[in-house]
């Protein structure tokens, strides 16, 4: 009689998971470094409290990316954040959603009336990260995929911050620093 | 036979569609505490690649499922009593329904079955059955 009910196992999606699992590597070292290049993210972690920490990654199993401050400088803090106090955790309900965020196939705004997001923490805390990620994928984008990532590209920025940022950020990324 | 003198069934319903949606089912699962649904389907009305659509969709979920994909046309209470069986034994915790007519007729009397935590199917049956025209005729 039990023959009659198989047991069937989720399987994996590797190629998203590495994907995602790489592109928030790479983001959570750009927003360390961009919080050392440019004065607007400096500001927006400056208005936030001492011990801010917020990680942004896929459910149920990750992969994560963990931003915190600690003594006033931004760092990002692996991708565990198991056992961390965290102020904002915005969660990709599946790796498959994250896979079409992070590949520009899906713009933030579109995942989130696809209701695809979740946010856990205070509304300002999360709108102050997201002004955050914004600047910093303006910086590691070229324009044509950065304006698909945010909801309206910076056009207003002078060639010398857009040049400079970049040079700085992505420096200071592959360096870790 | 009486239905219980008290006796209430919510079914709330929460609609998610579009491109991917099937992929936020262990989410969906885990907002009501459930980790291990079982699948009731018939492969003959639906086939083969809808299944494998639905499974493939709890990709990295990690959960285990059980998949019962002979649902026929003319789904019976011992079947339904069978499943049940199974469900409690194997500890599944939440019934997905893949199709159409009788696959949810047979998901739903499954889910009253394991909810009311009856004897056997054919008691529901009969509950059901007298419930249903207590409410027809209150």
């Amino acid at each position: 009689m039990m023959k009659i009910v198989q047991e069937v196992h989720a399987g994996r999606k590797p190629f998203q998971r590495a994907y995602v699992g790489i592109f928030l590597w790479f983001t959570g070292r750009a927003i360390q470094a961009a919080a050392k290049v440019d004065e607007q993210i400096r500001k927006e972690f400056d208005n936030l409290p001492d011990d801010f920490t917020f990680s942004l990654g896929c459910l149920p199993n990750g992969p994560w990316m963990v931003i915190g401050k600690e003594n006033g400088t931004v760092k990002y803090l692996g991708g565990n954040p198991q056992g961390r106090h965290l102020h904002v955790r915005l969660a990709i309900k599946n790796v498959d959603a994250a896979f079409l965020i992070l590949s520009f196939q899906e713009s933030p705004a579109l995942a989130t009336t696809r209701n695809r997001l979740i946010t856990d923490g205070e509304v300002p805390y999360a709108l102050a990260v997201q002004r955050v990620l914004d600047i910093v994928e303006v910086y590691l984008l070229p324009r044509i995929i950065a304006s698909l990532a945010v909801k309206r590209y910076p056009s207003w920025w002078s060639m010398g911050r857009k040049l400079r940022g970049r040079i700085g950020v992505y420096t200071r990324t592959l360096l870790g620093i | 036979m009486e239905p219980a003198s008290v006796f209430a069934f919510t079914c709330p319903v929460k609609t998610n569609s579009g491109n991917k949606a099937l992929e936020h089912l262990p989410v969906e699962l885990a907002n009501l505490n459930a980790v291990k649904p079982i699948i009731i389907t018939s492969v003959e009305a639906v086939g083969r690649k809808a299944i494998q659509t639905l499974t493939n969709a709890f990709g990295d979920s990690g959960m285990t499922m059980g998949l019962f994909d002979g649902v026929t046309g003319t789904a019976d209470l011992t079947l339904i009593e069978n499943l049940k069986i199974i469900y409690i034994e194997k500890q599944y915790d939440a019934v997905i329904a893949l199709g159409g007519g009788t696959v949810v007729d047979a998901a739903k009397v499954l889910n009253l079955a394991v909810s009311l935590k009856a004897a056997d199917a054919r008691h529901v049956h009969g509950n059901f059955i007298a419930l249903w025209s207590r409410i027809q005729y209150a």
